[in-house]
């Protein structure tokens, strides 16, 4: 755990590093943020997730202690980012949207006031910035100019100082904007690793990178959550049924008819019908609980069927996220 | 504080910016010494010290414009915002910097009294206390500069809006003594300045509510203290004016060396109230 020198964390598993209660945020008429709740517990990756205007930044902002919530309260380790701002911030390592780097300065220069500024000891100001760098490989130019820096290099100095102070909670505000693909790479892989060690909390309005890089997803729509779960249960709960995609060499009655007799199937849809050879695409839902493959498949055997293909689809998160977004939509304009 | 303090120190030194600024000052005093002291003869430094306040007219604001509004310009106030530190601790940091940066030359200045000793007597005394006032309205100029460019994020407004302000301290006695001394002319120049107070209030919290408490707090006060006192407003803000200047309270100690420790006191009051202005200015995103 090299870049966590100088404090020995005492954590268990359950603990929940931040709390976030009813959080609201107003900007004159528009409520930027509205009513969010949600925790973060120890040693996750978290990704909060949304469109653009969705919340992410203005919520990450009232974590990080830069903006004051208009109502309800964020507790960083215990410490009301409010009442004890000072020992609440010392808890997280902050990377807003625009990395907040003096281009006047060199990465080793930049970190070192960071570290003073955070009010680590001197004696292990030197020692944090080598670490920090290493950890964020900008050991190779840490005595170059920032402003002469590439963005895949200043965006890993932005997380280098994020790093020092030995904070148990890193916040992450779109780190991969503006990056070409190797860089992307690069900065998801330094995530990655940062998530082997501390709570990482990454937003993001690419679903594939949440997807990737997290554990856990709290979804933002317009201001609010509209979900909150570790990615494999949100799956699992937003696909209540298996749905099969096959193609059989049947007439579209004769499939349905077989499909309809077995127990556990629930719906069956045409997808496609091929006079030419002879074939149909269905798509069949099933109850999640039982994989009906073999039946459906030893069913149409029965009948001299031949299933030419059979692929369980799942919902993407793509579609997870357009499903919330959608149905909370949709319930705004039931009650207005 | 420190570690801002010695961030935005090496910036200064590390630009043309300080350089500049301790070269135009040293350059300004010294040219002013060239003909009051030298070519004229008057054995005062404090003349010369007196004649070179011009020069800060533009200097202060170029020193300052970048203090604060380039945070906003480049969002490192964000970060700054984010850090285990008081809003206090970072504009002290910076005031503290681009006070230095003044008072390194202001230094330098205390060896020209010993160089014009090698061409007569002199007062030390007033000499170097003049320096002493000298620095103190540096340090009053910068807080009130360094106000002014927490409120934009553009640095040329922000070096604009300094100018403005150190041109209305240094000419307001001399167009305030263009003013009737009647009680009316006083008391109107004072409503004035509260809807401007007002004003300042509305840009800052975009709020009508609190625009028109502060309005009203000014100008109720105000009208009963006209109405019951009105010969006490006689002369009056002409003679406030006058005793706001930071500029009037050096140019009377360096031309009739009257020491007072009422100018002092206000000198000394402009950083503490402007600082506190600034860290208000800063901490209001926090709030918005």
């Amino acid at each position: 755990m090299p870049f966590r020198c100088g404090k020995k964390i005492h954590q268990t598993e359950d603990k929940h590093l931040i709390e976030v209660q009813n959080l609201t945020k107003v900007y004159g008429s528009k409520t930027a943020v509205a009513n969010v709740s949600f925790k973060i517990r120890n040693g996750r990756i978290y990704g909060l997730l949304g469109p653009n205007g969705a919340g992410k930044s203005t919520t990450m902002n009232i974590m990080a202690g830069c903006l004051s919530p208009t109502e309800g309260t964020v507790l960083i380790n215990g410490y009301d980012i409010c009442d004890q701002p000072i020992e609440a911030k010392r808890q997280i390592g902050y990377l807003p949207e625009q990395p907040p780097l003096f281009t006047d300065m060199t990465p080793a220069e930049y970190l070192t006031f960071v570290a003073e500024a955070k009010g680590v000891s001197d004696e292990l100001i030197d020692r944090q910035v080598k670490e920090a760098m290493q950890v964020t490989d900008i050991t190779s130019v840490k005595d170059r100019l920032i402003r002469n820096l590439s963005k895949g290099y200043r965006q890993r100095v932005g997380i280098a100082q994020a790093l020092l102070g030995a904070p148990d909670i890193i916040i992450l505000d779109e780190p991969t904007v503006g990056l070409d693909p190797q860089q992307l790479t690069e900065i998801r892989a330094l995530v990655r690793k940062l998530g082997e060690k501390l709570t990482v909390i990454i937003s993001s309005h690419i679903l594939s990178e949440i997807a990737e890089l997290c554990d856990h997803v709290i979804i933002l729509s317009e201001g609010r959550v509209v979900a909150d779960d570790d990615m494999a249960e949100l799956e699992a709960r937003m696909n209540p049924e298996t749905t099969l995609r096959m193609t059989v060499k049947a007439d579209e009655a004769g499939a349905r008819a077989v499909l309809k007799a077995i127990e556990g199937v629930n719906t069956v849809t045409l997808l496609s019908a091929s006079e030419a050879d002879g074939t149909v695409t269905l798509k069949v839902t099933t109850s999640a609980e039982v994989d009906l493959r073999d039946e459906i498949f030893f069913a149409m055997a029965e009948r001299r069927y031949a299933v030419l293909s059979t692929e369980t689809v799942e919902q993407s998160l793509e579609e997870i996220f357009l499903a919330l977004t959608a149905k909370k939509s949709k319930r705004e304009e039931v009650s207005d | 504080m420190s570690a801002v303090y010695k961030r935005e120190l090496r910036a200064y030194m590390n630009n043309v910016y300080g350089w500049l600024f301790m070269a135009i000052l040293l350059l300004a005093v010294g040219f002013m010494m060239f003909l009051d002291n030298l070519r004229s003869g008057y054995p005062y430094f404090e003349y010369a010290l007196s004649d070179s306040q011009y020069a800060l007219l533009l200097l202060i604001p170029i020193l300052c414009m970048r203090s604060m509004a380039e945070d906003k310009r480049n969002k490192t106030d964000m970060f700054y915002l984010s850090l285990p530190m008081k809003t206090s601790s970072v504009v002290l940091g910076k005031y503290f910097a681009m006070l230095t940066i003044y008072a390194i030359p202001c230094a330098v200045l205390c060896l020209y009294p010993l160089v014009l000793s090698a061409f007569g007597t002199l007062n030390y005394a007033t000499a170097y206390v003049s320096i002493l006032f000298y620095l103190l309205m540096g340090a009053a100029l910068i807080a009130v500069c360094q106000f002014l460019s927490s409120l934009t994020d553009n640095l040329v407004i922000a070096a604009v809006l300094g100018v403005l302000a150190t041109a209305l301290l240094l000419f307001s006695p001399l167009l305030a003594s263009f003013l009737p001394v009647t009680a009316l002319v006083s008391f109107v120049c004072f409503v004035v300045l509260a809807l401007l107070l007002a004003g300042v209030a509305f840009l800052t919290t975009h709020n009508l509510n609190v625009t028109a408490i502060t309005g009203a707090a000014a100008v109720v006060p105000l009208s009963v203290v006209y109405i019951l006192a009105r010969d006490s407003f006689k002369g009056l803000f002409p003679a406030l004016v006058e005793f706001l200047s930071p500029f009037m309270h050096v140019s009377t100690f360096c031309q009739y060396g009257t020491f007072s420790i009422q100018s002092v006191v206000l000198l000394l009051s402009y950083p503490v109230l402007f600082v506190f202005l600034t860290v208000q200015s800063a901490d209001k995103k926090r709030w918005d």
